[in-house]
């Protein structure tokens, strides 16, 4: 994948980033020996493709939000936070793209349910920006505002707080 | 058609005060699918859906459900009836009534969420960041207008007691207003519902004078 397209998401993200041009089509699972994870690739892969086909069917009805920017760099981002949702092996996710040029992700893991919105377009051109929020219940647990590198860290330590492994990170 | 006049201000009408823990709040939606306006992945509202795009997600209007009921949310005002009733006014405005086809007609092509007063009221989102903590509050505001005396805002507070459009610096304005939008689609993605709950009338002496 062109580092040119990667923006600033950090080293430790980067260095767990799967390629997928050049994926087999299986996720490997690293945390393998905890019982708190119920495994299985089919399952994240076809959520991946099931939220990359959704993402390229709203980015064709949402063009005049993205302006001139380049639907395969759009896709790039959406990757790396989807991808980043999806090792938490969500029971349940799903994407919507909003009127802000954002992408608002939902994910159900058991009886926490999750909020990341990831923003695609930044008018002051610096990194993506994401908003994660974190419910159990009625209980909002955690919210943190920054950049997607930095949500993502603070998404994976809150699932291993939780003892619920994160693969990329754990 | 004839206007629901029992949804307009009038004269002996006041500001609401009351607590409407027990009561609800309802909005309209730009389409009548429901496929498309509930998430049946995620048993969520689709945040596409919480306000139209030409609207502030940071000021978003609502009704009180009750005397406005769901069936309400089929009034559409053309441009020249929006000029003249959607308009902040007093409670107990005397207001002429809008007329079908000049001022309103009906779309069918809308449906609605609603949510509860109590998950909405001071709700609390704090942001954690070394640099930037951010708390933002949720107000609900009684704001009559001219088409509708049951019309309340939602909109957010920060922890300095500052709205929104308070604050001066753009850059900062438009990065707390990202976060505001995000507190108002998860609040309603978390607590929304599309099918029209069980609700009471509100006691007359909440909004009469008398």
């Amino acid at each position: 994948m062109p580092n040119e397209l990667l923006g600033n998401v950090t080293l430790s993200y980067l260095s767990s980033y799967i390629d997928w041009s050049q994926n087999s089509g299986e996720l490997v699972n690293r945390a393998t020996d905890d019982p708190l994870v119920s495994h299985n690739p089919f399952k994240s892969n076809r959520q991946f493709i099931k939220l990359e086909q959704s993402f390229n069917k709203q980015l064709v009805n949402s063009s005049e939000i993205f302006g001139d920017q380049k639907e395969f760099s759009l896709r790039e981002k959406m990757k790396n936070s989807a991808e980043a949702l999806l090792d938490c092996l969500p029971d349940k996710i799903s994407l919507r793209l909003t009127d802000e040029g954002s992408i608002f992700y939902t994910v159900i893991k058991g009886d926490l349910k999750v909020y990341l919105q990831h923003f695609l377009i930044d008018e002051f051109d610096e990194s993506d920006e994401a908003i994660l929020s974190i419910f159990q219940g009625d209980d909002n647990l955690l919210n943190y505002a920054g950049e997607l590198s930095e949500v993502i860290v603070q998404f994976s330590t809150f699932f291993s707080s939780k003892n619920i492994s994160v693969r990329q990170l754990a | 058609m004839k206007y629901p006049v029992e949804i307009l201000p009038k004269p002996g009408y006041r500001i609401i005060d009351c607590d409407l823990n027990e009561h609800y709040l309802i909005r309209f939606t730009d389409t009548n699918d429901i496929n498309e306006i509930w998430d049946n992945e995620t048993n969520t509202v689709n945040p596409k859906h919480i306000c139209s795009p030409r609207e502030q997600i940071n000021d978003l209007s609502t009704s009180l459900l009750g005397v406005y009921k769901v069936a309400h949310i089929f009034l559409q005002f053309t441009p020249s009836g929006e000029e003249k009733y959607v308009i902040y006014c007093a409670p107990d405005e005397d207001v002429e009534t809008p007329i079908y086809g000049g001022d309103f007609v009906t779309n069918d092509n809308r449906h609605y969420w609603s949510a509860p007063m109590s998950k909405l009221l001071n709700r609390e989102f704090k942001y954690e960041r070394d640099n930037l903590p951010l708390t933002a509050i949720c107000m609900v505001k009684h704001t009559p207008m001219k088409w509708n005396f049951w019309h309340f805002s939602l909109r957010w507070k920060l922890h300095t007691g500052e709205f929104l459009e308070d604050i001066d610096n753009e850059k900062t304005r438009k990065k707390i207003a990202k976060k505001i939008g995000q507190a108002v689609r998860v609040t309603i993605a978390q607590f929304a519902i599309i099918q029209e709950p069980e609700h009471s009338l509100l006691p007359k002496g909440c909004y009469c004078k008398n």
